[in-house]
């Protein structure tokens, strides 16, 4: 025992030590069989080079690359090149790839030969970068930063990067009203459309001034998918709705009154007209129906030949539409698909399952799944890890129609009001609060009226999902994942002065009386002035860990901004506050 | 408004004392009766009832009122001074039950004739005798609905007479989901298969929705995915005789087919709430006539109303009655007396402007030569200006084009069914001559 231990700890610390020394190759395996350790790898984005021989895969929790040889549908090499991958595109000289590292806060410059994918260059960007954009010229990439809700674009001259780098600078940074993903360029590469990683704005941006033109609102959230169809007409977003008219009760999520799975079709015209009717001479359509719901589209597809496929994350199926007809054909994937990548000439479709640790290959023109290839064993799972999987599993909601993901998307929350009861009534919805860090800090619900995690897990599969009864296991799973979600993080402070004097007011005001440090929270439940529909007029105090990541505030969205919380709603204050104590407040609770 | 009030509670009291009084020959003069100990109960009952209503009706009537309404039900309005007196003075529970029992007619329960489920059979209606083993005898419909509800795959064995009399027999039934359309098209094709589109020089789609329900919206997701594969983008939206029952339903029904806005409010007693749409919405951008007549009912009318205030529809057919404004919301009694419905609200459409031109396109359709010749965009401009409203009242809905509708009259010399098809011929034609070119502003209004 002593001695497998010693053996355990000898090999920890090698991988340690491997890992400290910087990027290396795992295995360089082309040409050779490639052994792959266990590992969750948790595979997020993909990436095609020379006419789509070779299919470069980035996995978010491994934070490595491995390669496909698309010919053999088998991996050949495995790159460990960052902690925690977000994304990867090829840029246009088909030799240079770029990774993004949410965890590291930089992108990498990889470029591939016939000696294999090697690190050119890393260039820092601003924190937590989850998405990368190229213009359709090759000339620019677009980077978009989470929790710092910025997007920088990056000049890529002569279409590439050199192997020093040199030419691998941001070019412009522009500071969004919300946390960014998903983007695309339009209008001729003049205009990059934005899309909120948990709520429903999208805005524009001009990316050669590198101004801000636009923030509008989509009646959706969870805006996964976004790309341009291959006629140019349309710009297809692939997102959920959730109506804060209908209940979470077994009607409205069988009829999909609830929630709705949806592939939105925008003009492009009006997406960059800076003034126009965003939804002016759009389409939506609705994916899934009765029996058998579409939960988190989580990707978006546009094929050269017209089609398009969508990937259902929740459920985990891709919907390709058919050729000269009406509809999509459902294909079951592997566990979670969360993003797609054809090859040339729309032949095959590639599909990664992130929860599977693998890539299913379909038929486009057949409709079918070809192969799917593993991208490893996958190592055993803790608590969190299976209850990670259930998180993100829409059969756990009646029907499919949605997972915990739909309404907490990545543990945050999608801003939107649902009415669930949770409060022992319909008719009052509430905001969907972040789980980000919720671990910790009971009791749950609006009301205070959940006691401990597991009770919430199960009444929110149960009620909230119509779901069936789960297993003990499965809510202890569930609760372990919630568990191990962090607060997202405060924002530096841009005038440390005002923000200390922030902190000086907020112990004035005594506002840690219901918010004190380190959780900014306390247990139990206070009338603050405010109430529901319903009367209900006690609340649990939300943690204020992360504040600045939300989007509107109070129980119900009545405030739109922090500075409402204490200029309209006077929260928790008698008297009326000066712009400057506002902006300090504000200045402060930021950093949180 | 008071009207509606006692008119509903008219329907309330005799449900409530149905069970007791049914089958009774009610004496001209209420005579006094015994105090027994089901009668003390159920004039409690009664009391409790009164005291729910108060608290949760949206313009409650006071108690006595209600008892009044109760005996001018049971009397027809031969109520003696005494009674008159009696409920004017009944001011504590115990002066109520007092009355209650002094005036209520006598009862005898030998004479109550027994109650049981009706079962429609073959295509005579039967009697549910027993469920699974269980005599349906005093059982009231919300038990037998329950005993007959179940798990899909489950069953359930009836012992029904087919006849009501006579040889009863046992039927065992698999239970399952009972698919139930609240929205067909033009032409049925097979069952539960219809075509949802009339064609023509320009085909125009025809739906027709005859319950409000929670699958509308659904239903009308799935025919919009349809007619958009089939080039439709003019839509016969038939609400004629279409009822609601939820007001839900209905908010459901208007968020899908309006792009936004507040589509009225909700006056309780709680405080007045806005029922605000998102901006997401069924037949983007098609040209949409709307049907009705005086039996488009409730929430029915209320969304036709809003069709044509906000969506630009053009409304065909007869002025809806205006008279349903009621959110009935379902009431548990106390103990395992049920459940009532009760108006514990009041659904608001529109303010109504000061200055309405009370017939404000009602003239246009009653010379066909006119109408012809009606500039589309003269039409249009008066149908956006301010005098949109219903010169009947805040909640029925006059057409734009007025056209009889199918319901039979003496004046009546056609087929319902020849009728059916002229007016959606109307439709149709109204719909079709509809040329919405949205101005630039429209279209670039900002969010």
């Amino acid at each position: 025992m002593v001695k497998n231990r010693c053996r355990y700890c000898l090999l920890v610390i090698l991988l340690a030590t491997i890992n400290a020394l910087g990027p290396y190759f795992v295995s360089d395996g082309q040409g050779a069989d490639l052994t792959l350790m266990p590992s969750l790898r948790r595979p997020v984005a993909m990436a095609l080079l020379d006419g789509g021989r070779w299919l470069f895969v980035v996995n978010q929790r491994s934070g490595s690359i491995l390669v496909v040889d698309t010919a053999e549908n088998k991996v050949t090499a495995e790159h460990a090149i960052g902690r925690k991958l977000s994304d990867l595109v090829a840029l246009h000289d088909g030799r240079h790839l770029v990774a993004a590292d949410t965890a590291t806060g930089q992108l990498i410059l990889l470029r591939w030969s016939e000696a294999g994918l090697a690190e050119v260059s890393r260039l820092d960007v601003p924190a937590a970068p989850v998405a990368l954009a190229l213009s359709a010229d090759g000339r620019r990439l677009a980077v978009a930063s989470l929790w710092t809700h910025r997007v920088n674009l990056i000049e890529l001259l002569a279409g590439s990067a050199d192997a020093s780098g040199a030419e691998w600078n941001v070019a412009k940074n522009v500071e969004l009203p919300f946390a960014p993903r998903k983007m695309c360029f339009l209008e001729r590469d003049t205009k990059l459309v934005v899309a909120d990683a948990f709520g429903g704005r999208l805005s524009v941006v001009d990316p050669e001034r590198g101004k801000l033109l636009s923030v509008r609102e989509l009646p959706g959230h969870n805006l996964r998918g976004l790309a341009l169809s291959a006629d140019g007409r349309w710009l297809l977003i692939a997102h959920q709705a959730v109506s804060p008219l209908a209940r979470a009760d077994r009607e409205d999520i069988h009829w999909g009154t609830l929630l709705r799975n949806n592939l939105r079709w925008l003009s492009p015209e009006y997406v960059a007209g800076e003034h126009a009717n965003l939804l002016a001479a759009s389409r939506l359509e609705f994916l899934g129906g009765t029996g058998n719901g579409a939960a988190d589209p989580a990707a978006v597809l546009a094929l050269s030949d017209g089609r398009v496929a969508v990937a259902l994350a929740g459920v985990d199926a891709v919907l390709l539409s058919r050729t000269g007809a009406v509809g999509y054909q459902r294909i079951e994937v592997g566990r979670r698909p969360t993003a797609l990548a054809a090859s040339a000439g729309a032949r095959q479709i590639y599909v990664a399952n992130t929860l599977a640790d693998s890539i299913s290959v379909l038929d486009a023109d057949e409709g079918r799944v070809v192969t799917e290839i593993s991208l490893g064993p996958q190592a055993d799972l803790l608590p969190a890890d299976r209850g990670e999987l259930l998180f993100y599993d829409g059969r756990l909601s009646h029907d499919g129609w949605m997972s915990c993901q739909s309404c907490h998307p990545d543990g945050h929350t999608s801003h939107q009001l649902v009415d669930n009861f949770t409060d022992g009534a319909y008719g009052n919805p509430k905001r969907v609060l972040s789980l980000l860090g919720s671990g910790e800090t009971g009791p749950w619900a609006w009301h205070g009226s959940m006691p401990d995690l597991e009770r919430q897990v199960r009444f929110s599969i149960t009620s909230t999902m119509q779901g069936g009864e789960p297993a003990d296991e499965a809510v202890t799973d569930l609760a372990a994942f919630v568990r191990s979600l962090e607060p997202p993080p405060g924002t530096p402070p841009s005038d440390a002065a005002a923000a200390e004097g922030g902190r000086k007011l907020f112990e004035q005001f005594g506002c840690q009386h219901c918010h004190p440090a380190p959780r900014y929270t306390v247990p139990g439940v206070f009338d603050v002035g405010m109430s529901d529909e319903s009367g209900h007029a006690e609340f649990n105090p939300p943690s204020l860990r992360g504040v600045a990541q939300r989007d509107r505030y109070f129980h119900d969205n009545r405030a739109e901004t922090l500075a409402d919380v204490f200029s309209k709603f006077r929260h928790p204050l008698s008297r009326e506050l000066t712009r400057q104590e506002i902006d300090a407040l504000v200045s402060f609770l930021r950093t949180l | 408004m008071r009207t509606w009030s006692r008119f509903l509670w008219m329907f309330l009291v005799l449900a409530l004392a149905a069970p007791i009084s049914l089958g009774e020959e009610l004496d001209d003069e209420p005579q006094p009766t015994l105090l027994t100990g089901h009668e003390t109960d159920f004039a409690r009952r009664m009391f409790k009832v009164t005291e729910i209503v108060l608290d949760k009706h949206v313009e409650p009537p006071t108690r006595q009122e209600m008892l009044l309404c109760g005996f001018t039900a049971l009397y027809g309005g031969s109520l003696s001074d005494d009674l008159r007196r009696a409920v004017s003075a009944t001011a504590t529970e115990d002066d109520f039950i007092d009355t209650l029992l002094h005036f209520w007619p006598r009862r005898d329960k030998s004479r109550r004739p027994g109650s049981r489920a009706a079962f429609f059979y073959g295509m005579g209606e039967a009697v549910i005798l027993e469920i699974d083993g269980t005599t349906t005898e005093g059982l009231r419909i919300t038990d037998v609905i329950g005993r007959l509800r179940g798990a899909e795959g489950t069953t359930v064995t009836l012992r029904v007479a087919p006849d009501g009399n006579g040889e009863s027999r046992l039927v065992t039934l698999t239970r399952s989901v009972v698919p139930r359309q609240t929205v067909i098209g033009w032409r049925q094709l097979r069952s539960e298969t219809w075509d949802p589109v009339v064609e023509g020089d320009i085909p125009v789609g025809y739906l027709k929705i005859s319950e409000i329900g929670g699958s509308a919206v659904s239903e009308l997701r799935e025919y919009e995915a349809e007619l958009l594969a089939r080039q439709v983008d003019a839509l016969i939206l038939d609400l004629r005789r279409a009822d609601g029952r939820e007001l839900r339903h209905a908010i459901t029904l208007a968020d899908a087919l309006l792009d936004g806005g507040q589509a009225g409010v909700i006056r309780s007693r709680e405080g007045t709430r806005s029922v605000r749409l998102d901006r997401d919405c069924l037949f983007r951008d098609w040209r949409m006539a709307v049907l009705v007549d005086n039996h488009t009912n409730g929430y029915a009318e209320w969304v036709a109303g809003l069709l044509q205030l906000h969506r630009e529809a053009i409304v065909v057919g007869e002025s809806t009655s205006g008279g349903w404004r009621f959110v009935m919301t379902p009431i548990e009694l106390p103990g395992d007396w049920g459940v009532i419905g009760l108006a514990t609200a009041v659904l608001e459409r529109e303010k109504i402007p000061t200055n309405r031109d009370e017939h404000p396109l009602r003239t246009i359709d009653e010379n066909p030569t006119q109408w012809a010749t009606v500039g589309f965009a003269s039409l249009l401009s008066r149908m956006t200006g301010p005098n949109r409203i219903a010169p009947n009242g805040l909640h029925s809905v006059t057409p734009d084009v007025s056209f009889p509708s199918l319901i039979d009259g003496p004046h009546d010399e056609s087929s319902p069914a020849r009728r059916h098809s002229d007016v959606v011929r109307r439709a149709v034609e109204v719909s079709t001559s509809l040329k919405i070119t949205r101005s630039k502003s429209q279209i670039d209004r900002a969010q």
